[in-house]
């Protein structure tokens, strides 16, 4: 329990700081790729809601912390996708890696699209098919190209870890 | 089937509390900023030497990439001025070339004389705000170098934006293209005074928004647009970049432009930070007074 989580909380904290730092310089079409939402839907899609959802809210409460201005948005929205896409595990099959890029992509639309109604809507920023042109769609892309590595990345992870959790959620 | 009996009700429960709690810390950290910093300056102080550490991987490898991406068009540019090379005549270019260097050396001139006299200091970015919506970004200085909330940071010849929360040795910068950024400006050349607004939208096409310029100012494209005398967070004088596409607003009191930054903001590797601070207090004291 203790182990499965201190791995959690390292892999969320590595994909964080690759995400503000290098990916970076590596942007794609003006965006670069959101790691967390991969972490928080893979977690959730190989081992469940509960699991998804802390994923989630550990993921937010990083992210408030050192970059968001009010505590507790980000982690509101992560925490949703976590156990959202924790329904997921129900199609959890062990050497499926095309089901979690779906799941990922869509993930990352939903975080973006909470994230415009909360930050920028409120705003009065209307003009939403802009955005959904210039971030929400080409940062979706991207972040399942990622997810592509990744995902396997956190699949054997998690199979070296918790080889017996894995196994009876099946 | 047990565990599923098990599982089911708590994580409702679990849900729901952890929603109560997201929404409880929303409404505190809204109320009560300032008792909420500490608590981010500790985990920022932390978490910041990694990323420093990570950010020195990155920008080797961005600089690997560019290199793979630029290089094809670098040899083909090469062969072509290769052959411009030849028609020219030597002494043609070094005239072009001196003729260049005057007029950046005009330039700089002029631009150095509105700032020269403001201590600075000098910090490298380390990361960048975690979302695709907004601009912030940490430089490696913070209150251990005397930064302050507030200060102003340039980079080259230009306005980068404005510390926006500081910690023990890093600090956050908010930049003039940040969706919420918002400077009071100033033409240099006929004193108009103008809102630069920073703008998601049209920042993927290199510009930002310029808005309540008075109808009656003579403006033209290309003027120069400055840190105005009247922003009581940014410092006089500092030049945000140039104007361009004036349009009357529909209520024909206002117009509204485009304005290209001058600072190269996806190459920003090293920043300014000018340690004096505009008299915002003393114009808050003011304020409260009344």
């Amino acid at each position: 329990m203790i182990k499965k989580w201190l791995i959690t909380v390292l892999m969320i904290l590595l994909c964080y700081l690759l995400q503000t730092t290098l990916f970076f310089h590596l942007k794609l079409a003006g965006v670069f790729p959101n790691l967390m939402i991969i972490v928080t839907v893979s977690t959730g899609y190989i081992r469940g809601q509960k699991d998804g959802l802390f994923t989630g809210l550990l993921c937010g409460l990083l992210s408030d912390m050192i970059f968001g201005s009010v505590i507790g948005l980000h982690a509101l929205i992560y925490m949703l996708v976590g156990y959202l896409f924790g329904y997921a595990n129900a199609l959890y099959w062990r050497n499926d890696f095309s089901v979690p890029l779906i799941l990922t992509g869509v993930a990352d639309f939903v975080y973006n699209f909470m994230f415009y109604v909360f930050e920028f809507l409120l705003r009065g920023k209307m003009n939403f098919l802009t955005y959904l042109k210039i971030i929400i769609v080409p940062e979706a892309v991207y972040t399942m190209l990622v997810a592509v590595l990744l995902y396997k990345v956190i699949w054997f992870t998690n199979k070296l870890t918790l080889p017996s959790d894995s196994e009876e959620e099946i | 089937m047990k565990p599923k009996r098990k599982f089911k009700m708590p994580l409702r429960v679990i849900l729901a509390l952890c929603t109560i709690a997201c929404f409880i810390m929303i409404i505190f950290s809204f109320k009560y900023q300032d008792k909420i910093n500490p608590v981010k300056t500790y985990i920022g102080n932390v978490i910041q030497p990694m990323q420093r550490g990570i950010n020195s991987l990155g920008h080797k490898i961005y600089d690997f990439v560019d290199l793979f991406q630029t290089k094809q068009s670098i040899l083909d540019e090469n062969k072509k001025l290769k052959e411009q090379l030849e028609s020219v005549k030597s002494e043609n270019i070094s005239l072009i070339e001196d003729r260049n260097e005057l007029a950046t050396l005009r330039e700089l001139y002029k631009l150095d004389q509105g700032y020269k006299q403001y201590p600075k200091v000098a910090a490298r970015v380390v990361s960048h705000d975690d979302t695709n919506w907004y601009n912030e970004f940490t430089i490696d200085k913070g209150s251990d170098d005397g930064i302050q909330k507030n200060m102003n940071v340039i980079a080259g010849n230009g306005l980068v934006g404005i510390v926006s929360e500081i910690g023990k040795s890093y600090s956050k910068v908010r930049s003039i293209i940040d969706d919420n950024s918002y400077v009071s400006g100033m033409f240099v050349r006929t004193s108009d005074l103008c809102d630069v607004k920073g703008n998601l939208t049209t920042l993927k096409n290199g510009y930002i928004d310029v808005e309540r310029i008075s109808i009656d100012s003579e403006i033209e494209d290309g003027y120069e647009v400055v840190t105005s005398y009247q922003s009581d967070r940014y410092l006089e004088g500092i030049l945000i970049g140039y104007v361009s596409d004036i349009k009357p607003d529909s209520n024909n009191m206002t117009m509204t432009a485009k304005l290209v930054p001058v600072v190269d903001f996806s190459r920003l590797d090293t920043v300014l930070v000018i340690t004096q601070v505009s008299n915002y207090d003393e114009l808050e004291d003011m304020t409260n007074y009344d």
